[in-house]
C-alpha cells in the first residue's frame, strides 16, 4: 500500500484508535464475569447487536481487497458480497432464535457448547472447537498481517524501522485490540463494534457517492468501461469475466456458508430480548449493503478513470482503494476511509480474539471432559482473559514466521467454517432426525475436504504427482459445503433419531 | 409438512450441486444456478416453520426470495456473453442490472421487510417463554 503521509488521515485514525481505548477502559468496570466477558452480559439490544454483527462479519477486505477484485475480474467478483441481501434474514430465520433460546435455558456461550446441547455427545463439539480455532487462526493472522499494513502506510514506521516496520505495525494495532478484548472482553467488544460499524457505513456511503462523482455518474462509468478497448463488455457481463461455477459458487459459499461463521452467529447469545430480532435482518442488511456500496463505487470508478485517462494503470490490484482515496476523495473523507478500513480489520479481529479465547477455556476443556472453573470466584474470567493475550501472541507469531501459510489460511478460512459448522448448525437446530453421528460426520467431512482439496490445490511441489482435479473455475468451499450438507441429510433421513433433551427438544419446537 | 418437503428438497439441492460441480456442459451448469439459488430459501423454510412444520405468513417472503433469485440468475445466465443486447436500465447494461438491483436490492427489501412483518407469526410469546424456563429448571429426566 502507497504512504499516507498526510496530516488529516494521521490525526482521523489516531482519533479512532483513542476512542476505541477509551471503549475498552470504560469497559473494565462492567465486566464482572464470564458472561460479561464472552456474551456480553446477554443484555445486548437491536442497534448494538446488528452493527456488530455487520461490522464483524466484514473484515479489511471488503474496503480493500474487494474494489481490488473488481479491478481485477470484473462485476463477478461482486457475487461474494451480493449475499448480504439475503444473509441476514436466513441467520435470523434458520439459527438465531434457536440459539438465543438455547441460552436462555442452558449455559451456553460458545457455537461448540450449542452443539454439544443439541446433540450430547462431546465428539461432535470438540471436532467442532477444533474447527472454530483452525478458522480463527486463519482469521486472526491474516487480520494482523492486513493492520500491519494499514499501520505501516498511515504512520510511515517503515522510514523509521526499515524491515522491521511490519512487525512494529502489528505490534502498535495488537496492543490497542488486546487493550481492549482483554479489558472489556465482548463488553469492550460490541461497544468498539458499534463505533466501528457506524464509521464503516458513514465511511463507505461518502466514497461511493465520490466514487460515482468522480466518473460522472453511474451510467457515464459503466458506459466507459464497456467501451474501453483493454475492459470492454466483458467486464460489466456478471457471468462474462469467469466460469459459471466460480461466480455462482461465490453466491452459494458466501451466502449459505454465512450459517457456520461463529463471530456471527455468537453475536445471538448477546440479545437481551426475542423481540429485538424483528428488525435484526433489516439493522444488519442495510448496514451490509451500505459497507458493500464502497467495494462497487471504488470498482467501477477505478478502471474507468484507468480507461479514460485520468488514472495511470495500477501496479497491482489491490491498489485500487487507496489509489482512488488518495487522489479523487478531499482528505477528511480519506482519513474517515482509512480509519474504516482500521475499524473493519480490529472488529473482526477482536470478534476472533473472544471466540478463539472461548474455544481454549470453554469449548476444548469440555470436549475433553474437564470440568468448568469456578465462575464465582473469577477464575474464568481471568483465564479468558489470559487466553485473549495467548490466542493474541499465537496468531501474530504464526503471521510473521509463517506468512504465507496464514494468507493461505485466511482466505480459507471462511469455507471451513462454513463446511464444518453450517449444516450441524442449520439443520441440527431445526430437525429432530439429525443425530450425533450424522453431526459428527458432517463436521468431520467439512474439516478435511475443505482443507484437503484447498491444500492438494496449491501444492506446487506435487508437480509430477497424479493428483485428483477440480473442473476448471469450482471452488473447494462449494464442494466441502455441498459434501457436509449431503452427508449430513442423507444420513439423518436413513438414520434412528435419538432422544433430545426436553429443553432443548421444546427449544426446537418453539 | 413444508418443512419436510424443503427438507428433501436440500437434500436433492446438495447432491446436485455436488454432482454438477464435479460435471462439465451447459446442463451441469444450469442444475447448478437452479441448485444453488434454492438453497437459501429452502433453509429459511426450515427454520421459519412451527412445530407443526407449517410455514404460514413467512412464506410469502420466502417465496418472493425464492422466485428472485432463481428468476435473476437465470436471466443472467440467459445474458452470458451478450451484454449489449438487452439494452441499459437504470445506468447499466442488462445483465449487470439483474445481478445489482435484481440480487443485491431486491431480495434485500423482501427478506427485511418480510422477516419483520410477519415476525408475530413465528416469534415466542412471554407464556412461551416461562413455560421453556420451567423446563430448564426441572431435573432431565432419565
Amino acid at each position: 500500500m502507497p504512504a499516507l503521509d498526510q496530516p488529516v488521515i494521521l490525526a482521523t485514525v489516531l482519533v479512532y484508535l483513542a476512542l476505541v481505548v477509551a471503549i475498552g477502559v470504560w469497559s473494565l468496570r462492567r465486566t464482572r464475569g464470564a458472561r460479561d466477558f464472552f456474551i456480553a452480559g446477554q443484555s445486548i439490544g437491536l442497534w448494538i447487536t446488528g452493527l456488530a454483527t455487520m461490522s464483524a462479519a466484514f473484515s479489511g477486505f471488503v474496503f480493500i481487497g474487494g474494489p481490488g477484485l473488481v479491478y481485477r475480474m470484473g462485476l463477478a467478483s461482486l457475487f461474494i458480497c451480493i449475499p448480504v441481501s439475503f444473509t441476514s434474514g436466513l441467520l435470523c430465520w434458520v439459527v438465531a432464535k434457536r440459539l438465543r433460546l438455547l441460552a436462555e435455558v442452558r449455559q451456553v456461550y460458545t457455537v461448540p457448547e450449542a452443539l454439544q446441547a443439541r446433540y450430547r455427545n462431546r465428539a461432535v463439539s470438540g471436532l467442532a472447537a477444533v474447527a472454530v480455532l483452525l478458522g480463527t487462526v486463519g482469521y486472526l493472522g491474516a487480520q494482523l498481517q492486513a493492520l500491519a499494513v494499514v499501520i505501516e502506510a498511515v504512520f510511515g514506521t517503515r522510514e523509521i524501522f526499515g524491515e522491521a516496520s511490519l512487525a512494529v505495525g502489528m505490534a502498535i494495532g495488537l496492543v490497542v485490540i488486546v487493550f481492549y478484548a482483554t479489558a472489556g472482553g465482548m463488553v469492550a467488544g460490541v461497544y468498539t463494534d458499534l463505533l466501528q460499524g457506524a464509521l464503516m457505513v458513514v465511511a463507505a456511503a461518502g466514497v461511493f457517492f465520490y466514487a460515482l462523482a468522480s466518473g460522472g455518474g453511474l451510467e457515464s462509468i459503466a458506459r466507459t468501461v464497456s467501451e474501453s478497448p483493454e475492459l470492454g463488455p466483458a467486464f460489466l457481463d456478471p457471468l462474462g469475466n469467469v466460469p459459471v461455477f466460480t461466480a455462482i459458487g461465490f453466491l452459494f459459499l458466501f451466502g449459505v456458508g454465512t450459517l457456520g461463521q461463529p463471530h456471527m452467529l455468537h453475536k445471538f447469545y448477546m440479545l437481551d430480548r426475542l423481540d429485538s430480532l424483528r428488525w435484526m435482518p433489516a439493522v444488519v442488511g442495510l448496514g451490509q449493503t451500505a459497507c458493500v456500496l464502497i467495494w462497487l463505487g471504488i470498482g467501477l470508478a477505478v478502471p474507468a478513470l484507468v480507461a479514460s485517462g485520468a488514472l495511470a494503470p495500477l501496479a497491482h490490484p489491490d491498489d485500487a482503494a487507496p489509489a482512488f482515496l488518495l487522489g479523487f476523495t478531499p482528505e477528511p473523507l480519506a482519513g474517515l476511509a482509512f480509519a474504516g478500513i482500521l475499524a473493519a480489520i480490529m472488529s473482526t479481529a477482536d470478534s476472533f480474539l473472544n471466540i478463539g479465547s472461548a474455544a481454549l477455556v470453554r469449548d476444548l476443556p469440555a470436549a475433553l471432559g474437564r470440568r468448568r472453573p469456578d465462575d464465582d470466584a473469577g477464575r474464568e474470567l481471568a483465564r479468558g482473559r489470559i487466553a485473549v493475550v495467548g490466542v493474541a501472541l499465537a496468531a501474530a507469531l504464526f503471521a510473521l514466521v509463517y506468512g504465507d501459510l496464514i494468507a493461505l489460511l485466511g482466505t480459507f478460512a471462511f469455507g471451513t467454517f462454513a463446511a464444518a459448522l453450517a449444516p450441524a448448525v442449520a439443520i441440527g437446530l431445526n430437525w429432530k432426525r439429525v443425530t450425533a453421528g450424522a453431526a459428527g460426520a458432517s463436521i468431520a467431512t467439512g474439516l478435511v475436504v475443505n482443507l484437503g482439496l484447498e491444500l492438494l490445490s496449491r501444492r506446487s511441489d506435487l508437480a509430477g504427482v497424479a493428483l485428483p482435479r477440480l473442473p476448471p473455475g469450482v471452488l473447494p468451499g462449494v464442494i466441502a459445503l455441498a459434501a457436509s450438507f449431503s452427508v449430513l441429510l442423507v444420513w439423518s433421513w436413513l438414520a434412528p433419531p435419538q432422544r433430545l433433551d426436553r429443553d432443548v427438544e421444546r427449544v426446537m419446537e418453539l | 409438512m413444508a418443512r419436510r418437503y424443503a427438507l428433501a428438497a436440500l437434500t436433492i439441492g446438495s447432491v446436485v450441486i455436488l454432482a454438477s460441480s464435479l460435471s462439465s456442459g451447459a446442463a451441469a451448469e444450469i442444475a447448478f444456478v437452479l441448485a444453488a439459488a434454492a438453497f437459501p430459501a429452502l433453509l429459511m423454510v426450515v427454520g421459519a416453520a412451527g412445530s407443526g412444520g407449517r410455514l404460514g405468513a413467512a412464506a410469502w417472503p420466502i417465496a418472493g426470495l425464492l422466485v428472485a433469485l432463481e428468476a435473476c440468475l437465470f436471466a443472467m445466465l440467459l445474458l452470458r456473453g451478450q451484454v449489449e443486447a438487452g439494452g441499459w436500465v437504470l445506468g447499466l447494461p442488462a445483465a449487470a442490472a439483474v445481478q445489482i438491483y435484481g440480487v443485491l436490492l431486491l431480495p434485500q427489501a423482501l427478506v427485511a421487510l418480510g422477516y419483520a412483518l410477519t415476525f408475530d407469526s413465528f416469534g415466542v410469546s412471554e407464556p412461551d417463554l416461562d413455560r421453556l424456563r420451567e423446563l430448564a429448571r426441572r431435573p432431565p429426566a432419565g
